[in-house]
């Protein structure tokens, strides 16, 4: 699948990015909502996997800029946030196709696989 | 008496909201440690990836030792002595240089002569440096090589005397900016949110060590570079020595 991932932390960005890659993925990695967006512009992604806690622009600003267009409006996103309380509501998530909240410190790298390789739609 | 209990109630008003921004920092190199440690395919060899949880866990633990020594600090009256701000910098790039590498920034020294030595407490000057280059540093980094930062340590004569800083923070680095994080920093959990995504402690530890400095931390330029700075006073009976 393609992944984009929306992280500020290069070091951090370059751990999941490897993890990613080991599991088949091919990933993007972006540090900022707005190249984000302008990847996803270029390269519809299959999952997006994002941070809310970003500089400049948040996450969630990204995800309602994400969900504005018609063609994005089926990827899935999971977040993976060092926010520990959700920072978005039920009905937001659900609003917003956040198909998963993880607390960062709490989710190891096979937890995150897992999660992103359940959506790997059916051949 | 009420402003003996006033002071009080500010200095740990400043301490938990320092002790909160910190417990939020330190999120970022331990999930660093915990997730490198996880990762079974790692391009790095064992001996590599060792190295960088060792260093990760060393500016991790200086931090809570700056952390720790702010709280000192503002509670007790520094003893001062004659500091080279030269060495003093040069020993900080030496010690940020593998965290910079890391990050893919450049480190960049520029001292001006005939600015020292000043008067300061020499381990709180070092890790005010150190907290806030780590920040400018995690700051400062790029998706692409081309798009990383220069983050220049630097000292120069100013019309207040000297002054040292950290330099390469964006041209939205604002002195509005600044005082909005300085009031919101513990209680936000980005109070910097155009210089770093994370709680920037650094700069706030380094401000409360320089504050109990009678140097608080302000934006300046140099090199046509935005960054936080500090000033201090020269000591002219000790340049004839």
């Amino acid at each position: 699948m393609n992944v984009l991932l929306v992280e500020p932390d290069k070091i951090l960005a370059g751990i999941y990015q490897q993890a990613l890659v080991g599991a088949g993925h091919s990933v993007v990695w972006k540090q900022s909502a707005e190249s984000a967006v302008h990847s996803a512009d270029s390269q519809t992604p299959d999952v997006v996997v994002l941070e809310l806690q970003l500089a400049e622009h948040s996450g969630v600003e990204f995800l309602y800029e994400f969900r504005s267009y018609a063609e994005w409006l089926e990827v899935p996103v999971v977040v993976l946030s060092r926010v520990a309380e959700r920072a978005l509501s039920g009905t937001q998530q659900l609003q917003l196709g956040v198909v998963a909240y993880l607390y960062k410190p709490r989710t190891t790298l096979q937890n995150l696989l897992r999660t992103v390789n359940q959506l790997r739609k059916p051949a | 008496m009420a402003d003996l209990i006033c002071e009080r109630t500010d200095l740990s008003d400043a301490n938990e909201r320092l002790w909160l921004a910190l417990a939020d920092q330190l999120k970022l190199p331990l999930t660093q440690i915990a997730r490198r440690a996880e990762l079974e395919d790692s391009k790095e060899s064992a001996a590599e990836s060792l190295l960088n949880i060792q260093q990760t866990a060393g500016l991790a633990l200086k931090l809570i030792d700056s952390y720790a020594l702010s709280v000192w600090a503002r509670q007790t009256k520094l003893a001062f002595e004659p500091v080279s701000l030269a060495a003093m910098l040069r020993d900080t790039a030496d010690e940020l240089e593998p965290l910079a590498k890391r990050y893919g920034c450049r480190l960049r020294l520029a001292v001006a002569r005939k600015c020292e030595p000043v008067m300061a407490h020499s381990q709180a000057l070092s890790a005010a440096f150190l907290s806030l280059g780590q920040v400018f540093i995690e700051a400062g980094s790029g998706e692409a090589p081309g798009q990383n930062r220069v983050i220049t340590l630097g000292s120069y004569r100013s019309k207040d005397g000297i002054t040292v800083g950290v330099f390469g923070g964006g041209d939205q680095l604002t002195k509005g900016i600044y005082q909005r994080a300085r009031l919101l920093y513990g209680r936000a959990r980005q109070p910097f949110t155009t210089l770093t995504a994370a709680s920037a402690t650094g700069v706030f530890v380094a401000d409360s060590l320089l504050g109990a400095m009678s140097a608080p931390l302000y934006v300046a330029s140099h090199q046509k570079s935005k960054g936080l700075a500090a000033n201090f006073l020269i000591s002219h009976q000790l340049r004839l020595v």
